[in-house]
């Protein structure tokens, strides 16, 4: 078992989630050792570690303006991570199913970028619904969670507001080029972006998608041992 | 927006399977969740509802945990579901 810190000037933190990457979310800050409640001054972080299981980036995520809490429950293989921001103090993670919480709560994204969205504002304007709670995203960018319908229930909902956009058919060539075909939407403007270490990202290409299927060849993969890519898209 | 009812889905895989717990009053079990079906994962219990499913891999193995049969222990279990 592995000590991953926490970020820095605190003393507590606790991992919730982790993708293929190697990404873990969880908060950090000061934990009350007999409730486990979080002091106010938690905060959501997202730390990156390497093969070895070193953690070589330590990201605090933002928090909802106005919130006591924004908390993060999952993270997907695109960098994705769905979670909720909460008012009022003490915040208890271990059981997310605890029954409803009764605290206001608002649904949160932190897209590929970290940049933090109500998903409120990212889903189709005059739903009726209003988002609390984001549980869980898969790699496809399905976020599940809680929320209150039109009808004013508690329901469970599901939707894709941010569709990843995909990388797939991937390929060495005999010359060493790296092969792979983006799978995204036709006519978004999509951003091609390497890495050796998840962390440290470098730009190959922009262009706006006409089919929505992109095929690329990186010649410079010859020369490392591993690259990461990602397509963003704004 | 897909309106799933009374459920807490804590998980979802690449095929849109979904795991969580009943949030009805009457049923606090876990369940699997998937294109509009309802699945049970039953309990390591006997007659106190309390199953709780939090997650679900892309191979249809979910894990969560359940009360035990005192009614008072919990247990983390893992089980699956037919992809």
């Amino acid at each position: 078992m592995k000590d991953l810190g926490t970020l820095a000037g605190d003393i507590d933190s606790q991992a919730i989630a982790v993708n293929a990457n190697g990404q873990v979310v969880g908060l950090s800050g000061q934990i009350n050792s007999q409730s486990f409640l979080w002091h106010t001054n938690a905060h959501g972080f997202l730390f990156t570690l390497d093969p070895n299981g070193t953690v070589i980036s330590r990201v605090t995520l933002d928090a909802l303006p106005g919130s006591s809490f924004s908390v993060p429950y999952s993270i997907n293989n695109a960098g994705q991570v769905v979670g909720a921001a909460y008012v009022g103090a003490g915040f208890r993670y271990y059981d997310p199913s605890g029954q409803q919480s009764s605290r206001p709560a608002r649904a949160l994204l932190w897209d590929g970028l970290h940049r933090l969205h109500d998903l409120n504002s990212v889903i189709p304007s005059g739903s009726g619904w209003v988002l609390t709670e984001a549980w869980a995203i898969n790699n496809a960018g399905q976020i599940v969670g809680t929320g209150i319908n039109p009808s004013g229930q508690t329901h469970a909902f599901l939707v894709a507001p941010m569709p990843a956009p995909l990388l797939s058919l991937a390929s060495s060539q005999p010359n060493g080029q790296f092969r792979f075909t983006l799978l995204g939407e036709p006519g978004r403007t999509y951003t091609i972006q390497a890495s050796t270490n998840l962390v440290t990202w470098t730009t190959l290409t922009n262009f706006v998608s006409t089919t929505g299927t992109n095929q690329f060849a990186d010649a410079t993969a010859s020369n490392l041992s591993q690259r990461f890519y990602r397509a963003l898209s704004p | 927006m897909d309106d799933l009812g009374f459920f807490t889905p804590l998980g979802i895989n690449s095929f849109s399977q979904m795991v969580g717990n009943s949030s009805s009053p009457s049923d606090r079990g876990a369940y699997v969740m998937h294109s509009g079906t309802a699945t049970p994962l039953g309990t390591l219990g006997c007659c106190c509802p309390g199953s709780f499913a939090t997650s679900v891999n892309d191979n249809g193995e979910v894990v969560g945990w359940s009360l035990l049969t005192n009614c008072v222990n919990q247990h983390a279990f893992s089980g699956e579901t037919a992809l």
